[in-house]
């Protein structure tokens, strides 16, 4: 008992540095951020106590609604196309066949090309004398010509496709390694016993791809819901509040708008939102995974 | 055992380090925000402080920290700092200015941060933010300036806050519409007195292939220049103090006044009179679009002549002469806001307050802000400094200034999100959508939410 006790206390001792790290930098900014939540606050001036007004205002602020509109479709659109396409692609890279290094590095790179770098080259080919639509001009479709990030309905679409460039292969990766972790002897196994190439992907391939349908589904939906970066370089909302997103709209309020009280208010919804999400995708996806 | 007794000695003094550091940074932020916030203050050296003013006035070596996100490497620029240090040598030969200077909007950020860390730089610029940092007892208080009585009053709401000056301003800038006159001059055109004329006369540039408007609207703030001037005429001739109007309630922004500005833009879109890639560019492009002769006008500050100069040596494009208007209203009645530019303000916390005290004087005196005004194109925000300008543009600007009216821009008695929403209608309507009045509802549930952030601009 006394040795235990003991134990308990050295370990409590191993603990406490990281302890302090953490509530100096994360636990007690979070709790003071939920207390400019419920105030009205330009990070200047003293804040001033408002109750529940800024959780009651952003149900009803149209940009707000508009950001959650295309964050909602943005993160379904990720987990019905691009979760399946990453995972169609990671299945034909696992195959043999002679460009196989050269495709995996190729769908691969746009992983690690530098936001700036991509948001700029996209913009030169997306404007309205860019690439795209002088390539438009020259096949005889002037008429579909236009400013593709300045469009407002064209420009979310757009966006989405972008991320979806980025995106897709960075998930197919994960599939990728998933698929190679699956010893090749259950399938030797399973074409002796007379299964198909489809009875092969639906009793053992996907079964066991199942850890990486979860990794993959997770940061697909925090990605969807987190979606900041292109939107803020391309279009900063764009035009009017077309482009905007959760995040985005979170960000502009706070340091365009110096509502940061609000501002806080609404990024304390978008993490009650992730974390609801993210615990059911968990929940669901964990309780298919099967270990051999 | 004594493996276990030295990990718990570090862990210890690790807890210890991490206490002292929380336990410094609160109760030193504390009581100088309390005693500047109750003395206003130029008398909140402390010993520190003292012995610092001692150093400056004794010959020993000394370094002040002067902060700006604006001072680039442009000719009148780089005058301006060498005019600026060489005063202050003259004055503290053991002085050395240290400038800190951040070509970016995060210079903003930056300099709050700064501010709330007590590790800003002694003599600061910044924009719009007074009256806060003033509230909050960030600054200095300047009122026995000898310059402090030139002020121009347009400059009050960057200088002056609960009847006491916090800053001084560098200058009063107009927006407007700049022109090329060669453009202009080739098709027969001259300056449109009512908004009709307006209209015809951007139909007959687009008439000549020309864009009649270059856009950068990648840039929001251009739309609110271009917004701001269009409805700071429509609003103060419904009434002559349209900003307190909404700021009181009595006028709206869903009202009447900013619907019309809106169906100007709408008009202006269908019209075809901007460029089409509006939205996909930012000022710089849209200001070479201007210098090119592409376009024939574009709705900036009085800094765009200078800009079309040095686009014209940089790209070389054929040089062509600037001019200026502003945007009338049907009945040819026109309203500028005279906005005062950046606040220049001294940290309450300085070392070196006499120091930082003369550098403020040797900025807003006459050799120096003359010169950066002439260059600048803008107007010296204090009596008794003179600027000759190179280009008759800003002469027209001055005249224009001088001829109509001028009120406080209607923007300073709302909230800074009210006034997004309306520059997001904009953009809006420029991507081609038709205006919806419900839009500009945002905007009103806005002021009406955020009014408490607004500080109203002193009478």
């Amino acid at each position: 008992m006394k040795s235990s006790a003991k134990n308990y206390g050295f370990g409590l001792l191993l603990v406490l540095p990281a302890m302090a790290v953490f509530t100096l930098f994360i636990y007690y900014p979070f709790i003071q951020s939920l207390y400019y939540s419920f105030t009205e606050w330009d990070s200047i001036r003293d804040p001033k106590f408002i109750g529940f007004d800024n959780y009651i205002y952003f149900f009803q602020d149209s940009k707000m609604m508009q950001g959650a509109k295309n964050t909602i479709w943005m993160t379904l659109f990720g987990l019905l196309i691009q979760n399946p396409l990453a995972l169609l692609l990671a299945v034909l890279l696992n195959r043999s066949f002679r460009t196989k290094a050269f495709l995996r590095t190729a769908f691969y790179l746009p992983v690690i090309v530098s936001l700036v770098v991509a948001s700029v080259v996209w913009n030169s080919i997306l404007q309205f004398d860019g690439v795209l639509n002088y390539i438009l001009t020259h096949i005889g479709q002037e008429q579909a010509a236009r400013d593709w990030l300045g469009n407002i309905r064209t420009v979310f679409p757009v966006i989405v496709l972008l991320t979806q460039w980025q995106a897709l292969g960075y998930c197919a990766v994960i599939y990728l390694a998933g698929l190679q972790s699956i010893p090749a002897d259950l399938y030797e196994a399973s074409t002796i016993d007379g299964a198909g190439p489809f009875m092969k992907f639906r009793y053992i391939t996907f079964p066991l791809l199942m850890p990486a349908v979860t990794v993959v589904v997770f940061i697909t939906i925090v990605g969807g819901l987190r979606l900041f970066d292109l939107p803020y370089v391309l279009t900063n909302g764009g035009p009017g509040t077309a482009s905007y997103t959760l995040t985005l709209a979170i960000y502009n309020a706070a340091f365009k708008e110096f509502t940061y009280g609000y501002a806080t208010a609404a990024g304390v919804v978008l993490m009650i939102i992730i974390m609801i999400v993210t615990f059911a995708q968990l929940r669901l996806t964990r309780s298919r995974e099967v270990e051999l | 055992m004594k493996r276990t007794l030295s990990l718990t000695a570090v862990l210890l003094v690790f807890a210890v380090m991490l206490a002292a550091c929380g336990g410094s940074g609160s109760s030193g932020n504390g009581e100088t925000q309390s005693a500047s916030a109750e003395s206003g203050t130029s008398t909140n050296a402390g010993s520190t402080g003292e012995k610092n003013e001692e150093t400056a006035a004794s010959g020993e070596p000394f370094v002040i920290r002067l902060g700006s996100w604006f001072i680039d490497d442009r000719q009148h620029m780089t005058d301006f700092k060498a005019n600026v240090e060489k005063a202050f040598k003259e004055k503290y030969p053991n002085g050395t200015i240290q400038w800190d200077i951040l070509l970016s909007a995060t210079y903003m950020d930056k300099l709050k941060a700064e501010l709330a860390s007590e590790t800003a730089p002694d003599v600061f610029f910044h924009q719009n933010t007074l009256g806060q940092y003033a509230e909050a007892g960030y600054l200095m208080d300047l009122s026995g300036e000898p310059w402090a009585g030139k002020l121009r009053p347009g400059s009050k709401i960057a200088t002056h806050y609960k009847g006491k000056v916090y800053g001084a301003s560098m200058a009063l800038n107009a927006v407007g519409v700049w022109y090329n006159k060669k453009i202009f001059s080739d098709l027969g055109l001259s300056v449109p007195k009512t908004w009709a004329e307006f209209i015809d006369m951007a139909e007959k540039i687009k008439a000549g292939g020309i864009t009649p408007i270059a856009l950068g609207f990648k840039d929001l703030w251009t739309a609110n220049l271009f917004l701001e001037l269009v409805v700071q005429s429509i609003g103060y001739e419904s009434s002559p103090t349209y900003g307190k109007d909404l700021y009181d309630g009595t006028k709206k922004l869903n009202g009447e006044e900013m619907q019309s500005a809106m169906r100007k833009f709408e008009d202006m879109t269908k019209r075809e009179f901007f460029n089409k890639t509006a939205l996909s560019l930012d000022w710089p492009q849209s200001a070479e679009l201007f210098s090119s002769g592409k376009a024939a006008m574009i709705v900036q500050g009085p800094w765009m002549p200078g800009v079309a100069a040095d686009n014209f040596a940089k790209y070389g494009f054929e040089a062509f002469e600037v001019g200026y208007m502003p945007i009338p209203t049907e009945s040819g009645y026109y309203n500028l806001n005279i906005s005062a530019g950046e606040s220049l303000s001294i940290n309450v916390n300085t070392k070196h307050q006499q120091a930082a005290k003369d550098l403020v004087s040797i900025i807003v005196s006459p050799e120096v802000l003359g010169p950066f005004s002439e260059g600048n194109g803008s107007i010296p925000a204090l009596d008794g400094v003179e600027a000759t300008y190179p280009t008759p543009a800003l002469n027209e600007m001055l005249a224009a200034v001088n001829n109509g009216q001028t009120s406080p821009g209607y923007s300073s008695f709302i909230p800074v999100s009210a006034a997004t929403v309306t520059q997001e209608t904009v953009t809006k309507i420029v991507s081609g959508v038709n205006f919806n009045p419900n839009d500009l509802k945002e905007a009103q549930n806005k002021l009406e939410k955020d009014k408490g952030t607004v500080i109203l601009p002193p009478e």
